[in-house]
């Protein structure tokens, strides 16, 4: 799909990019143990400085993220961070299935990948697979927010592995988590970013994807980081667009 | 196709402006202590390592980075060598290098030959976008200017007047481009800053893509 960079510039003149991330902002939803986004001003202009420049802390997990190997896994090949994961992984085609019908407590199941297949076409190495919940709709910061860290269903362990077996390159969701709420055991987390399948959480506007598009995910290079705030984006023909 | 990482690594060893602190990391989870996964709390400044200015930065009242047209940062752009460039690259020197009509110049100067980016200690000396260069960009159009070290400021101009021509005339800046491997030529860019809102700047993960050679 984007095997050499002068398609890619051919492509850049009548697609469009749409951002799949949320905005960072101070009382985003957050995993509850994770350190939330913060900002503190270091210089203003109002103040009689030069310029306007603020410092922030944050969890490596904040807002929509990517997860690198070592978050899950503790030793072995797959134990590396943010800045060691392959760029070329992160550039591709994305397959986008919406699968909004699942609600609360409920598994994406390999079935549902497989009937996904039959329809738009088979997933392919290297693809990234974005799945689309609908949670996104949830996503509000302050108070009202809470809804969107209730229940979220996630992918089974089965559709990992089947994924894994695919050698997909990603596999996003827009819910906080590639596991369902209350896992304990995380299978979906150890199946894929044990066989260095990275993972993106909370993303939005999946919506507006066709069922295949060009994708990027950039983390932050963060040096043995666990995981980056990641700015997601694809490229959607321009009649493709609903916005 | 290939891929080029132009970002200068996020770590305590990131070299910083003066006087603003290296990012710092506590680990709030680790596998190493039985917890089921590792994460890490950062503090950082918005102008940490590669990154993006936002027009807020230096011009009261301007965009923040969440309203940056990501077009700007992604698409064709030319890595200029102006690696022969003594002080601050000059209008000549743009002249010479014949770079109107691009949209998005990165600026390849001694600070990449020096590695500066990657020695521990600030460096006062490095080549910035002198204030006839930065008059010189707005007049030809460029949409978007990248630089290789932390600022596209002369260290010297305390009243930092190459930021104010650029912003003001709404050019995106990245600052912190790690452009020591990179030759010139025509690349297609990607740079994209975390989406922070209200912020004067967010780091970046910035590359390069070309057909592999």
């Amino acid at each position: 799909m984007i095997d050499d960079a002068a398609a890619l510039v051919r492509q850049l003149r009548n697609h469009r990019w749409i951002d799949l991330s949320h905005t960072l902002e101070e009382d985003i939803p957050a995993w509850p143990t994770h350190a939330r986004l913060g900002r503190v001003l270091h210089e203003s202009y109002d103040y009689g400085d030069p310029a306007l420049h603020h410092g922030l802390t944050m969890s490596e997990h904040t807002g929509t993220h990517m997860d690198a190997p070592l978050h899950f896994i503790r030793e072995g090949p797959a134990h590396y961070g943010t800045d060691e994961i392959p760029l070329n992984r992160l550039v591709c085609r994305a397959a986008t299935m919406d699968v909004t019908g699942l609600g609360a407590g409920d598994f994406l199941a390999m079935e549902h990948i497989e009937a996904w297949e039959k329809e738009h076409g088979s997933i392919a190495p290297n693809d990234a697979v974005l799945v689309r919940y609908g949670w996104d709709e949830r996503w509000a910061a302050g108070p009202e927010g809470r809804r969107f860290l209730e229940d979220w269903p996630g992918l089974s362990g089965d559709a990992a592995e089947y994924l894994v077996e695919k050698g997909v390159s990603l596999v996003g969701c827009d819910t906080l988590a590639v596991d369902a709420a209350g896992s304990e055991t995380n299978p979906a987390h150890h199946a894929l970013l044990g066989n260095e399948v990275y993972v993106v959480e909370n993303l939005k506007n999946l919506d507006v994807l066709p069922p295949f598009a060009l994708f990027l995910a950039l983390p932050l290079k963060i040096k043995g980081g666990s995981g980056s705030p990641v700015r997601a984006v694809a490229l959607v023909p321009e009649e493709d667009v609903e916005v | 196709m290939e891929i080029i990482d132009i970002t200068a690594p996020v770590s305590p060893r990131s070299v910083m402006w003066p006087g603003q602190d290296a990012p710092s990391h506590e680990f709030t989870s680790h596998t190493d202590r039985g917890d089921p996964n590792t994460v890490s709390r950062w503090a950082l400044s918005a102008h940490t390592g590669t990154h993006v200015d936002a027009r807020m930065h230096f011009i009261p009242g301007g965009w923040p980075m969440e309203e940056l047209d990501l077009a700007r940062c992604v698409g064709p752009c030319r890595v200029v060598d102006l690696t022969h460039v003594d002080g601050h690259v000059g209008r000549a020197d743009l002249e010479a290098a014949g770079v109107a009509g691009t949209a998005r110049l990165l600026l390849k100067t001694r600070n990449s030959e020096q590695r500066l980016l990657e020695r521990d200690g600030f460096e006062e000396g490095y080549a910035a976008i002198s204030l006839e260069a930065a008059e010189y960009l707005v007049e030809i159009g460029a949409e978007t200017v990248g630089v290789d070290y932390l600022s596209v400021e002369p260290f010297e101009d305390g009243e930092f007047r190459t930021h104010h021509v650029l912003l003001g005339e709404d050019v995106v800046l990245l600052e912190g481009l790690a452009l020591a491997d990179v030759g010139p030529g025509e690349y297609v860019l990607a740079c994209l800053p975390i989406k922070l809102a209200g912020s004067d700047g967010a780091p970046a993960r910035a590359i390069l893509m070309r057909d592999s050679q």
